[in-house]
């Protein structure tokens, strides 16, 4: 059968129309649609179509045509209660989200011209070009991403050292500005101690202690990435970020925390710092030349950075926190305990930092420390996956994150490493550092005392029940702080729980182990 | 290095003073676990949309990080900002009407001219040989489809492209030299450029048509509409086009596939001369119901408004913007300011489209016609967030047809600074399809258009989106990069 509606003096747009058309002809039983402006053009078409003129006589242009071929009755009512409702109706909202598309970077930046500040975590190579474009486009800048060239880097830095732009990274793990954590980063208060921060893990750690024992803030942490103090790239953040905190109002005492520099921007370093007058507490991980020399202190340890920090920025502290004597008397106490063929510490580490410091701390008590680190004269490890003697390894090193999330944000490999280290009948002590933060795993500590528990009750295999006394001492540092999305509280409580020394920072974890290393060999 | 850096090198520390001192507002590329830690820290971050660039092929990502490497980037960016600025300051108005053969320049009397890239009558595509027959029929150089058929394939009728004239052709943009044209005029520059006048819907010579009503309508324009439209430009003055699209805009038109407003907006300016003129008044009634009964009228001045704009940024050394994208029914093409006239070509896509009653897919052909110069000049398809009640083309909500814009500004040079659209706060266009974009962001520039029979003479089936090959802005890609190696080599 053949129907025809007229409704007089009604508009749609023709696209509008033929959709609805579509949308009907997709009907069962229905043979042909048109819902259209009943112009000339339109009922020719309508004829053609087989339809009578007879039908449509007064049709005029601006009426609205729904015109029907059915196979049976039965479907009329159907197909035009459809039609009706979407010529009545109009098009279904799709998504109320229309302002907030999310646009590609040249446009974003273009559209929002408060953005500042752009950061990137994309694999390396696309990393380097997109942050040029940003730079381009006069925003600062923070790669969290590795893998960039040092050429791309250095280009980069020097590019953006001319317009007055900061570069934080490739590498940079984290960084703080304005009182927002940006990458891994610890919730701390906004305070007055600027940090220029060439480490990742290292900066968390100071920022942490300052909130967490002093109850100090952080007014900027500009980090810069590692090998913004090599020599090729020539320490151009370090040093510009110096400047920016010595010109800053809001800060009263300034932070460099570094893994080793090259010697000759280490010296420049300390010439911009010199200049600064503003009280500067300087650390390069590794360093023994302790000293301090008018507005420059420099320390050993990141807990001491911390220390001289809080003191630099007029603050009344009453000692060195973070040595449980009580904890220490515990594992003397616990070493002597242990067999004798038990004998080596396995640090497994995740921040990179912290495994360099616990590799130059631990150094003070024992020797041949093999490590996976390239400093100094310490041997490293032909397989890095397999302990010799002592043991530092830093997870985060590329070789264990190639196709695999950072151990800060996944520890599946920790884990298994940690079931070998304790299976192995010449550990002595495992050292872990347990790092929280925005970015990070949302509760490493527990899921590491969990695996301890499982581990330790002998699991599913009986044959494996340790002795009592006769197991490694897992010893652990948290570094975080009481903001932190992890909860501090719960996680400390957990490792403790699960017979894990926890320790208040690195520094204070490096002194369990030494004094558990004595009463081993007082024992 | 330039000026511009020169300025900012002397402010020193300002920048990082100002990011310390504003709030910190983040542009987050990658993963957004950062982007919910900041704003978990009531910060604010953008999460940025991110595709691999030139779709993860490394011989063009290769070639884009040559392309991007400084002084390139440069030569590149300032090539281009000038291309926008030609274009933003180019003026279209209707100067008058004329005859083909009389005013386009290089037009002969053996001579057709087509939409798109160059074609080969063996090549050409259903309507576009249909619209050629009924075009040699006008002329009275055939009398039958037969005739004109052997008359076409003898060699003694040459085809070339309306782009190498100065003209551009809705659809098969047939052009034959008796055929009235508007005559465009962009003052800025002095560049013409010309075009058919529009011939209405249904069955007309455009979509392939040549039947006996087809060549007595276009006998009639000759007669009827083309000098009483000459009489009144003569007495109503030359019209500003620039400003009639740009209202336009701002009626709910996008310049392409609704021109309801622009039409309006034209036969308000026409009709006071129109009445004024000596025509009888039969015809000047008859003059103004043709042109509103065809809501399309003006898509043929919105066309050649573009070609005059676009014409003068062709040639500009290191400029990677368009300065065409066109059809011939059988394959797509694009040209690039700094590569000149050649084209970069692939076999014309399909449309995704609505069909107008009874007509299915299977009914359409390739895409086809010179219309897509709208987009290339930044209206059409780059505008659809100014047309609403088109929306249905791109999903079917207003929403859908402002991110279709907002999308366009990732591969254009710039943005118009006439032509505005209300629901961005009046942002002008995206303007200038930027090729070196185009392959970067693996974004295609959008397009809408009409829809014709793969059959000579039936005529529009439907209308709808087409996705231009990429593959012709990646050959035009590596085109501007070979240019760029060799300047390289001659200017170490």
């Amino acid at each position: 059968m053949r129907h025809i509606t007229l409704k007089a003096s009604t508009y749609r747009d023709s696209v509008a129309l033929m959709r609805i058309s579509k949308k009907a002809s997709g009907l069962e039983g229905v043979s042909y649609v048109m819902v259209a402006m009943a112009t000339d053009t339109n009922l020719d078409l309508l004829k053609e179509a087989g339809f009578e003129p007879a039908e449509f006589a007064g049709a005029k242009a601006n009426d609205l045509l729904i015109a029907l071929e059915l196979e049976s009755d039965s479907v009329l009512d159907e197909a035009i209660d459809l039609i009706e409702k979407e010529i009545q109706g109009g098009p279904a909202p799709s998504g109320a989200e229309s302002q907030e598309v999310a646009m590609g970077l040249d446009a974003t930046l273009k559209s929002r011209k408060d953005i500042n500040l752009v950061l990137i975590s994309l694999p390396g190579r696309y990393a380097a070009y997109e942050a040029r474009k940003a730079l381009e486009a006069g925003r600062h800048v923070m790669i969290f991403s590795d893998n960039v060239t040092v050429e791309d880097e250095r280009q980069l830095k020097l590019f953006a050292e001319k317009r007055g732009l900061l570069v934080m990274g490739p590498d940079c793990g984290t960084a703080i500005i304005n009182g927002i954590g940006l990458g891994f980063a610890n919730e701390v208060p906004r305070g007055d101690i600027g940090m220029v921060a060439a480490s990742g893990t290292g900066a968390q750690e100071v920022s942490s202690i300052l909130a967490r024992c002093y109850g100090m803030g952080i007014s900027q942490m500009i980090g810069t990435g590692g090998r913004d103090v090599s020599r090729e790239v020539g320490g151009v953040m370090v040093k510009m970020g110096l400047r920016a905190l010595i010109d800053d109002a809001a800060t009263r005492a300034i932070v460099v925390v570094s893994k080793h520099p090259d010697r000759e921007i280490a010296d420049e370093i300390i010439e911009v710092a010199r200049k600064g007058k503003k009280p500067c507490i300087i650390h390069f991980t590794g360093q023994t030349d302790i000293r301090s020399d008018a507005n420059l202190t420099f320390t050993r340890t990141l807990a001491g950075t911390a220390f001289e920090a809080a003191r630099g920025a007029g603050k009344q502290v009453e000692g060195f926190t973070g040595f449980d004597e009580d904890a220490m008397g515990a594992v003397l106490a616990a070493g002597r305990k242990m067999r004798p063929g038990r004998k080596y510490v396995r640090g497994l580490f995740s921040g990179g930092t912290l495994a360099q410091e616990a590799v130059f701390l631990l150094s003070d008590g024992i020797k041949d420390i093999h490590t996976n680190l390239k400093i100094g004269d310490f041997p490293g490890l032909d397989d890095p996956g397999e302990s010799v003697g002592h043991t530092i390894v830093d997870l985060g090193d590329d070789t264990f994150t190639r196709g695999r999330a950072h151990p800060m944000i996944d520890q599946a490999y920790r884990l298994l490493r940690l079931q070998r280290e304790l299976d192995d009948p010449e550990t002595a002590i495992i050292l872990l550092d347990v790092v929280l933060g925005h970015g990070c795993h949302e509760a490493p500590g527990a899921e590491i005392a969990e695996a301890l528990m499982t581990a330790l009750s002998g699991g599913e295999e009986p044959g494996k029940v340790k002795e009592p006394g006769d197991r490694p001492l897992v010893m652990a540092s948290i570094c975080g702080t009481h903001g932190d999305p992890q909860n501090y509280a719960n996680e400390r409580r957990a490792l403790e729980a699960a017979g894990v020394y926890v320790a208040e920072h690195n520094e204070g974890l490096c002194k369990l182990a030494l004094a558990a290393l004595k009463g081993r060999r007082d024992g | 290095m330039d000026s511009g850096m020169d300025s900012k090198m002397g402010s020193g520390m300002d920048e990082l003073k100002d990011l310390f001192s504003s709030g910190l507002v983040v542009a987050n590329l990658g993963s957004d676990v950062f982007s919910d830690a900041i704003r978990m820290q009531d910060g604010t971050s953008f999460q940025v949309k991110w595709e691999i660039p030139c779709r993860g092929d490394e011989k063009l990502f290769s070639a884009l990080e040559l392309l991007r490497s400084r002084e390139i980037d440069r030569s590149i960016e300032q090539a281009n900002s000038r291309a926008v600025e030609i274009l933003n300051e180019s003026h279209p108005y209707i100067v008058g009407v004329g005859k083909a053969i009389d005013d386009i320049p290089g037009m002969a009397d053996n001579l057709i001219l087509h939409a798109g890239p160059p074609v080969t009558w063996d090549a050409m595509c259903g309507p576009m040989k249909g619209a050629v027959m009924g075009a040699l029929i006008y002329e009275g150089f055939a009398r039958s489809e037969k005739e004109a058929a052997e008359l076409a394939a003898s060699g003694r009728i040459c085809f070339e492209p309306c782009h190498h004239h100065g003209t551009v052709g809705p659809m098969a943009g047939v052009v034959s030299p008796s055929m009235p044209v508007w005559i465009i005029e962009n003052k800025t520059h002095g560049r013409k450029a010309y075009c058919t006048l529009n011939e209405g819907l249904g069955k007309v010579l455009r979509y392939g048509a040549f039947s006996e009503e087809v060549v007595t309508r276009l006998k009639w324009m000759e007669a009827t509409l083309a000098p009483l439209l000459r009489e009144a430009i003569e007495i109503g003055g030359e019209i500003d086009l620039r400003t009639l699209i740009a209202q336009a805009l701002q009626m709910g038109d996008e310049g392409h596939n609704r021109n309801r407003a622009g039409t309006s907006l034209l036969i308000r300016e026409l009709a006071p001369a129109i009445v004024r003129s000596g025509a009888s008044d039969a015809d000047k009634a008859e003059v103004l119901s043709f042109m509103h009964s065809n809501d399309h009228f003006f898509l043929n001045l919105t066309m050649p408004a573009g070609k005059s704009c676009l014409d003068a940024i062709a040639g500009i050394e290191g400029c990677t913007v368009l300065t065409a994208m066109a059809r011939n029914g059988t394959e797509f093409g694009i040209r690039v300011s700094m590569l000149g006239e050649k084209w970069f070509t692939a076999p014309a896509p399909r449309v995704d489209g609505l069909y107008l009653g009874g007509f299915t897919e299977e009914d359409a052909n390739p895409d086809i016609g010179d219309s897509t110069i709208c987009e290339t000049y930044g209206i059409g398809g780059f505008a659809m967030a100014a047309a609403p009640a088109i929306v249905e083309f791109v999903g079917g909500s207003p929403a859908d047809a402002l991110r279709f814009t907002l999308n366009m500004y990732e591969i254009s040079a710039g943005e118009s600074s006439s032509f505005r659209i209300p629901a961005l706060g009046f942002r002008g266009t995206p303007t200038g399809i930027d090729v070196v974009k185009v392959v970067e962001k693996g974004i295609v520039p959008a397009v809408n258009t009409g829809i014709a029979h793969k059959d000579p003479g039936i005529g529009q089936v439907g209308a709808g989106l087409v996705e231009p090959p990429m593959s012709v802005f990646e050959d035009a890609f590596e085109a501007v990069y070979e240019h760029f190696k060799t300047r390289m080599k001659e200017e170490p």
